[in-house]
């Protein structure tokens, strides 16, 4: 291809693209804090910044310090597991699979023709992804991407449209099935795409062949 | 021909010489170098060596003649240059001069004649036969480069010598001057060009009559404008592009006579479209502009200036846009900028008439642009560039300009105000230029009156409502105002010192009351920059203010000030952050938030805050260790040192164990400092203080925490009742029945560590240690003690150890005992070594790695030794524990042994020691994965159970794990790794569904970097 059919697109730049807000709570890992430990320990970031600066390390040898010492009190028969042993106890606070996650894996692929991603180029939005959880983990779970491509003709929006189901086919548990649209009215052939997309056969075709692989594997190396 | 040397010997050296010249130099010279000592000492005469010479000069053997030549050249070059006379000088010249038509020995004759020059006979009179030839006969191109620069070597030594003669007399002048322009004409060679060049400057800089060769002159230069050269690999003569260029550039600006040529050519090299063409124009411009002075400058400033104004208005990198893509060593804008400092600098130097020419016709050209609101920046630049000269340019520009920046003052939106701003901090920085050197010390004294002075307030105005009259989301004008504000600080004798205090408490409010995180930036710089000049000011006006807001009590939540809401932590963030290094302000910081402690602590409701107080104390203290030199602390010390103990006692502080701990360290900090002759007087009353009065060695009191920082910090040579002390306490502890918090015993704990580390022997130890009693709680005291011990490698604590690794395979005591190891190396801040005082704590730079060297091979034997599993877990938590706080870099050449203790390790059900293990192995595939390879595949499927959500893979195991195989990819080679691809694949997707974000994250990356495994890099 010698000429890009789309030379210049509106860019966005990098820092602009939606993101995560920075969970504090994130750096502290300490499961057996307290509320008020935990608290204290949130004082402590917001003053400081940072886990790496002494007066954090203090506080969290004092917190160790205590609660290993209790607990090796309290264990009047020598054991080797945990301090808690009430399978109740042992519960961490769940994350779920959002649409800024699924964003996120899929933002930073890079456009075949561009030297930029596809969060740059806005062909992936954060607004077009659609994460229809099932509470059930047995039971097949959804994920909806529409993608909107620079132009209406544009003849590359199969090979984003693999690049990205490749990437969430591996990025994703099994539990989810990925359906991948372009958005309604961003292309001529808007149907024929999906089709193409959705096409189990089809996709597990393209992934055989390995040139294709190759582009795509280059799309891929972008991903943080 | 004397004794000593006879013709067999000279033979023999001349052929030496001769056998040598062309093929080892340095032999040659050697041996020439022999011979002119003979010469110089009177052993042997010229002649002699020409008669010894002579079969070969005439031999019709080309090579030969060439030799022989070379040979007299070299020995020639060798001698001193007072030992040949007159005669032999003028004998010898004509020789040289008769064999000028023997082409093929033209180079060594031309080298023979250049040290024949430099002789003390040569007078000048011979000079014209030495040019003649040069002139006439000899036809550079026709030589190679090594020939033709002894030409330029003949010249440059005739001028260094005769320049006087040569100014005297202008025949001589015009020969000299013809022969180098013919002989440097068509020169290429990069080492000839260099002495060309010098050797133009230096006749255009030391010779008169050159007014009428100036156009050949200027030629045989500029032909090489704009010059470049790469060097080859072994280049012998070290000669780099910017040497030819700078060369270049000073012979270019040698003579004003050249001014009419120089400024007509590089303006037309201004078109080039190469930047580096453009620069090294625009560099030997203005080097130009500096030579030749106000008259040429004011000739030449019209096509320079339109040359300059469209690189300015039409340059590609007027925006920087390219400084980040691509590595440019310079910058076209801006030293198109200076050549018009420099040009602008000359034409008031010359008169001011010229430079108000200059400065009008500049003027009239961009002020459409102010109008139409174009090029406003470049426009801006190059005013402000014109400048900066000195106060006089500074005033004319000024006047013109600022009446056009305030006209309409009145009505501006916020794009204009934001053009204004950026338009007026050129002009900020060419007053902080120009007069800065006026007085470079003192911000503060008086400058003369200037106009910028006079639209001071119109400016703090414009600042003022681009900070405070904006909304919250104009954070662009915000930040703007900021920078500019901080510039007008800098501004030398702008500010008075009110409008420096309205301009902290600006930035004060801004800093606390935003969000955002550039503008906290700038605000946080404008104060550094402030308290350098103003700080007692910035003290004042910020520090004071902002611990005022620390006043409110009501737990941490936010405190009013006006309307609106901030948060303690807020204030405490800026306060640590601008404090940073700057005496006063740390000193008054420490001061102002101790009484705020002090205040705080008598209210019960206040833990919390007194919490947040004490922990930014502490890193106040902890983070400026460099400023606390001895008086300072000294000061402190009186200053604060009995509020905070009497705000220790307090509940809110006295029953909190942070904030306990917290109160001791800061008390510990303090003390460490202060000057050693008072630790003894201060030990004394520390006892006094708990031991008598409080009684804590009686009755556990948490007010032990205090006494055992307190004793960390004094000097250890200091008088201690250490064995009345360590018995008391070790019976305080071993008391049965006794009712004694957790927080007081780790306590009393850490003070026996304390003490038997810095005071206690060891033989007094063990008489009061009973390693006999296996009670947990006395293991505890032994740990403890071992611990102090350890650290300052003592005998006796390997023998504690060893004790303690028996007790391990105590099957009732030994998982305790085995939580007991991660004592020894775990790093308290109470047995820390503070640096530069050496006199607090014993600590061994590598009582760790010594630690670790008897330990682990005990515990490995132990381990093969018993074949209970319950025991053999007790040595694997017990290493486990030692691992997790050694260092990975005194581990890793004991791994091999470990492997399989690690490996089974991570089985264990217990999460601590999987996690530790984990990352030992983690450690060992980044430094030394040659340990780790052969067993990778017994660790793949390990590691691929430890990713499933179970009790004891906590989120920690589960992510090391996953760094693990990550890692793999990058350590273990690939034909190790590849036969397990699919399973790895397979296998991580269990952690794809994992309830952790970060777990699920580092899960698709290492999966990702599993499928593209082996994969054959695309293009």
């Amino acid at each position: 291809m010698s000429e890009f059919i789309n030379e210049n697109p509106d860019i966005l730049d990098e820092s602009l693209l939606p993101s995560r807000l920075e969970d504090k709570n994130d750096a502290i890992w300490d499961k057996n804090l307290n509320v008020g430990n935990l608290q204290r320990r949130l004082h402590l970031l917001n003053i400081h910044q940072t886990t790496d600066c002494k007066v954090y390390r203090n506080i969290e040898l004092v917190d160790k310090l205590l609660s290993q010492r209790t607990a090796s009190n309290n264990l009047h028969t020598p054991d080797l597991t945990d301090a808690e042993t009430e399978e109740s106890e042992y519960e961490e606070a769940e994350d779920p699979i959002d649409a800024q996650e699924i964003y996120d894996m899929i933002a930073h692929i890079s456009d075949p023709e561009h030297p930029l991603t596809l969060g740059q180029l806005a062909v992936v939005n954060l607004s077009d992804i659609e994460v229809r959880e099932k509470c059930d983990k047995t039971k097949i779970s959804e994920v909806v991407v529409k993608i909107t491509p620079t132009i209406t003709h544009c003849s590359l929006a199969t090979l984003i449209g693999l690049g990205i189901r490749v990437r969430l086919e591996r990025s994703l548990p099994s539990r989810y099935r990925i359906n991948i649209l372009l958005k309604e009215g961003s292309h001529q052939s808007e149907n024929q795409v999906n089709k193409q997309l959705n096409d189990k056969e089809r996709v597990a075709a393209a992934c055989e062949n390995d040139q294709l692989l190759g582009v795509v594997s280059k799309m891929l190396s972008t991903c943080k | 021909m004397s004794q000593s040397y006879s013709t067999q010997m000279l033979n023999a050296d001349v052929i030496s010489v001769i056998a040598n010249v062309a093929a080892n130099e340095s032999k040659a010279i050697e041996v020439a170098s022999h011979i002119a000592s003979k010469i110089s000492d009177g052993e042997l005469k010229l002649v002699e060596l020409v008669i010894c010479l002579r079969d070969f000069i005439i031999s019709p053997d080309h090579t030969e003649r060439k030799n022989a030549l070379c040979s007299l050249s070299v020995i020639l070059g060798q001698l001193p240059k007072q030992i040949l006379s007159k005669n032999d000088v003028s004998v010898i010249l004509d020789f040289y001069l008769g064999k000028f038509d023997d082409t093929s020995c033209l180079e060594e004759i031309l080298h023979g004649i250049s040290s024949i020059i430099e002789m003390k006979c040569f007078y000048c009179n011979q000079i014209a036969s030495v040019l003649n030839p040069l002139k006439d006969d000899y036809q550079p191109t026709q030589h190679l480069a090594a020939t033709r620069y002894y030409a330029f070597l003949i010249l440059d030594h005739v001028l260094e010598r005769f320049q006087t003669d040569i100014l005297k007399n202008v025949n001589m002048n015009n020969l000299f001057v013809e022969t180098f322009l013919s002989v440097a004409a068509g020169e290429k060679d990069p080492r000839n060009l260099l002495i060309s060049f010098q050797l133009n400057s230096k006749i255009s800089g030391t010779l008169n009559e050159i007014s009428h060769f100036k156009e050949d002159l200027f030629d045989t230069l500029f032909c090489y404008f704009p010059i470049t050269f790469k060097p080859p690999k072994n280049d012998p003569y070290k000669i780099s592009n910017d040497d030819l260029k700078l060369a270049l550039r000073n012979a270019i600006s040698s003579n004003v006579l050249y001014e009419e040529d120089a400024f007509g050519n590089l303006v037309d090299k201004m078109t080039a479209s190469s930047p580096t063409v453009k620069n090294d124009t625009l560099l030997t411009m203005k080097a130009c502009i500096e030579k030749f002075g106000g008259e040429a400058c004011f000739k030449n400033w019209m096509p320079i200036w339109n040359a300059l104004k469209f690189e300015i208005m039409q340059g590609s990198d007027v925006d920087g846009s390219n400084a980040g893509s691509t590595l440019i060593e310079f910058d076209n804008y801006e030293d198109s900028l200076r050549v018009l400092t420099a040009l602008s600098a000359q034409l008031i130097g010359y008169k001011e008439g010229a430079f108000d020419k200059f400065r009008n016709h500049i003027f009239d050209e961009l002020k459409p642009n102010f109008r139409y609101e174009k090029d406003l920046k470049q426009s801006c630049a190059v005013l402000s560039a014109m400048s900066k000269v000195n106060t006089v340019t500074f005033e004319k520009i000024l006047s013109d300009v600022l009446v056009l920046f305030f006209q309409d003052v009145n009505d501006l939106n916020l794009n204009k105000q934001k053009l204004l701003m950026l338009n007026l901090s050129s002009f900020f920085d060419a007053y902080i230029e120009v007069f800065r050197e006026n007085n470079n010390t003192q911000v503060s004294k008086k400058v003369p009156g200037n106009k910028l002075a006079e639209y001071k307030d119109e400016i703090l105005m414009l600042l003022s409502k681009g900070l405070k009259g904006s909304s919250e989301s104009e954070v662009t004008l915000k930040t703007l105002s900021v920078v500019q504000m901080t510039k007008l600080v800098k501004m030398p004798g702008y500010l008075i010192e009110e409008e420096v205090s309205l301009i902290v408490q600006y930035l004060t409010e801004t800093i606390l009351t935003n969000d955002n995180k550039n503008l906290y930036f700038v605000c946080l710089e404008g104060l550094k920059a402030t308290s350098e000049t103003w700080e007692s000011t910035v003290v004042e006006y910020s520090l004071d203010q902002m611990l005022d807001l620390l006043k409110n009590k009501g737990l941490s939540a936010s405190l009013l000030s006006g309307k609106e809401a901030i948060n303690a932590e807020k204030v405490l963030k800026v306060l640590l952050d601008f404090t940073s290094s700057r005496h006063k302000l740390v000193v008054e910081s420490i001061i102002g938030v101790t009484e705020r402690i002090f205040e705080n602590s008598k209210d019960r409701g206040e833990a919390e805050s007194c919490f947040m107080l004490l922990s930014c104390l502490y890193s106040l203290l902890d983070s400026n260790q460099e400023i606390l030199v001895e008086d300072v602390a000294a000061k402190l010390k009186s200053t604060v040192e009995a509020k905070l103990l009497a705000a220790a006692m307090e509940e809110s502080i006295y029953n909190d164990d942070h904030n306990l701990t917290l109160i001791s360290s800061v008390l510990f900090f303090i003390n460490v400092h202060t000057s050693r002759s008072t630790h003894q007087a201060e030990i004394n009353r520390c006892q006094h203080m708990f031991v008598k009065d409080s009684k804590v060695m009686e009755i556990p009191k948490r007010s032990v925490m205090l006494f055992v920082k307190l004793l960390s910090a004094f000097d250890k040579t200091c008088k201690l009742d250490v064995e009345n002390l360590v018995s008391k306490c070790v019976n305080l502890l071993g008391t049965q029945g006794l009712e004694i918090s957790e927080f007081e015993k780790l306590s009393y704990l850490e003070l026996l560590a304390v003490l038997t580390n810095k005071w206690c022997s060891d033989e007094f130890l063990k008489t009061v240690l009973d390693i006999e009693n296996c009670s947990i709680n006395n293991l505890q005291i032994i740990a403890w003690c071992t611990k102090g011990l350890a650290m300052k490698n003592s005998p006796l604590a390997v023998k504690f150890i060893k004790e303690l690794i028996r007790l391990l395979a105590d099957v009732a005591i030994g998982s305790q005992v085995a939580s007991l190891f991660e004592i020894f190396v775990m790093d308290i801040p109470t047995l820390d070594r503070i640096k530069g005082i050496p006199w607090d704590n014993n600590v061994m730079l590598l009582y760790k790695q010594k630690l670790f060297g008897d330990v682990a091979p005990q515990l490995v034997i132990a381990y093969g030794e018993t074949d209970d599993m319950l025991v053999k877990a007790n040595y694997l938590m017990a290493l486990s524990y030692v691992l997790k706080n050694t260092p990975n870099r005194i581990t890793v050449n004991y791994i091999p042994k470990l492997l399989a203790l690690l490996l089974q390790a991570v089985t264990l059900d217990n999460s601590e020691v999987r996690f530790s293990a984990l990352s030992t192995i983690r450690g060992t595939v980044e430094q030394a994965p040659q340990f780790i390879t052969e067993h990778v595949h017994s660790l793949i499927p390990l590691l691929i159970d430890l990713l499933r959500p179970t009790k004891h893979n906590s989120y920690m195991v589960r992510l090391t794990a996953l760094g693990i195989l990550r890692d793999f990819t990058e350590h273990v080679p690939l034909n190790y790794l590849l036969p397990f691809k699919d399973d790895i694949i397979a296998g991580l997707g269990v952690a794809l569904d994992d309830k952790k974000r970060n777990v699920r994250k580092l899960c698709t990356d290492a999966r990702q970097t599993y499928f593209e495994l082996g994969q054959v890099p695309f293009d």
